[in-house]
């Protein structure tokens, strides 16, 4: 594997974590916020 | 330079040795620990079940999932600031940075950004003491434990073990806005736990630590003093593990059975301390993870039950 490579792959690995972390952050942040507005009170 | 040699200046250490760029979200995920990290939803889970109060499920899953991010946020910290030794030692030679599968920098800031994620959630989704004492507890584990202590004196797990201690406090405090007894008994428990928990590792691991520059109890005092040390430590583990019972956290089926788990730890203790050289080190290890699990899995049921059905549950 090439150096290129090596980034190109290292690039797709972070945005990988990056986008499924601020995914789970903002279903975690809309979850709060209906139970905060009461949505979810059951 | 540290007083063990370790060179921690950035720039004079070998930064990425051998990265292959061929790291996988999975390297990213053991960057974390996921091992301890199951460890403190137990324990932070128990803390918030067994404090008196309400929280609703969404907001206590909230809170588990930031302790367990910022356990193991710290524990990608830890790996970031310590590959110098781990690539060095058997158990830890195959982490992901060491390995060369994960740069050092990327590892340091996935660490950064997750500690202050779980801290910023924790914060905004349950209340503000929970999140204090979670960046609390991240900041002693990073700075007090990892930069300070831990390349500096044998008693680097005896107060570094408070960051592992704290989970069941920030869950008590997630549920009851505050810190009370039964938090405090909790944090002691494991805090007492820690050493003789460590102590059998490194009895079985000494010349490791030693080849690392690592002043584990047996690598500076000696075998002996470190089973004398484990020996005093399981006293007061076993005296700790009936305190939830005696200050009515929990039932008398908790304190009997804690109790004779106590007497058992302290078998294994006085085992390692009778035998000859390492021999009951490792059962005194697997032992003592074992108990713990069943400490607070007995907490945990108690707790739940006596939510559900009121007054003490087991």
């Amino acid at each position: 594997m090439n150096d290129l490579d090596k980034n190109a792959k290292r690039m797709r690995d972070k945005n990988r974590v990056v986008g499924f972390s601020l995914l789970a952050f903002v279903v975690i942040i809309v979850l709060v916020t209906m139970v905060r507005l009461g949505a979810l009170n059951g | 330079m540290t007083q063990t040699g370790v060179d921690h200046d950035n720039g004079a250490k070998p930064a990425d040795p051998g990265w292959t760029g061929e790291s996988f979200v999975g390297d990213y995920v053991s960057l974390l620990k996921p091992r301890v990290m199951s460890l403190v939803v137990f324990t932070g889970l128990t803390g918030m079940v067994v404090a008196p109060g309400t929280i609703h499920w969404v907001l206590g899953l909230v809170a588990v999932i930031c302790i367990s991010i910022g356990a193991g946020a710290s524990g990608a910290i830890n790996m970031w600031y310590d590959a110098d030794i781990d690539a060095t030692m058997d158990r830890t030679s195959g982490r992901p940075i060491p390995s060369g599968r994960v740069p050092r920098a990327d590892a340091l800031g996935f660490g950064v950004a997750l500690s202050l994620a779980s801290i910023a959630l924790m914060g905004v989704a349950v209340n503000w003491l929970s999140a204090a004492l979670l960046a609390v507890t991240i900041g002693f584990y990073i700075f007090v434990y990892t930069m300070w202590l831990k390349r500096r004196t044998p008693q680097n797990i005896v107060i570094g073990g408070a960051a592992g201690a704290m989970p069941p406090v920030i869950g008590w405090a997630a549920t009851t806005g505050d810190v009370g007894l039964g938090a405090i008994v909790l944090f002691a428990l494991i805090f007492l736990w820690t050493p003789p928990h460590f102590w059998a590792l490194a009895l079985l691991r000494s010349g490791e630590y030693a080849a690392a520059k690592v002043p584990m109890l047996p690598v500076v005092a000696g075998e002996r003093t470190t089973k004398n040390h484990i020996l005093a430590y399981s006293v007061l583990v076993a005296v700790a593990g009936v305190a939830p019972w005696y200050i009515g956290l929990a039932g008398l089926t908790y304190g009997i059975t804690s109790a004779v788990l106590g007497l058992v730890f302290l078998g294994f203790a006085v085992a390692v301390w009778r035998g000859e050289g390492t021999a009951w080190a490792g059962r005194m290890y697997g032992f003592s993870i074992l108990y713990l699990f069943l400490i607070f899995a007995l907490l945990l049921v108690d707790g739940g039950l006596a939510a559900n059905f009121g007054g003490a549950g087991l």
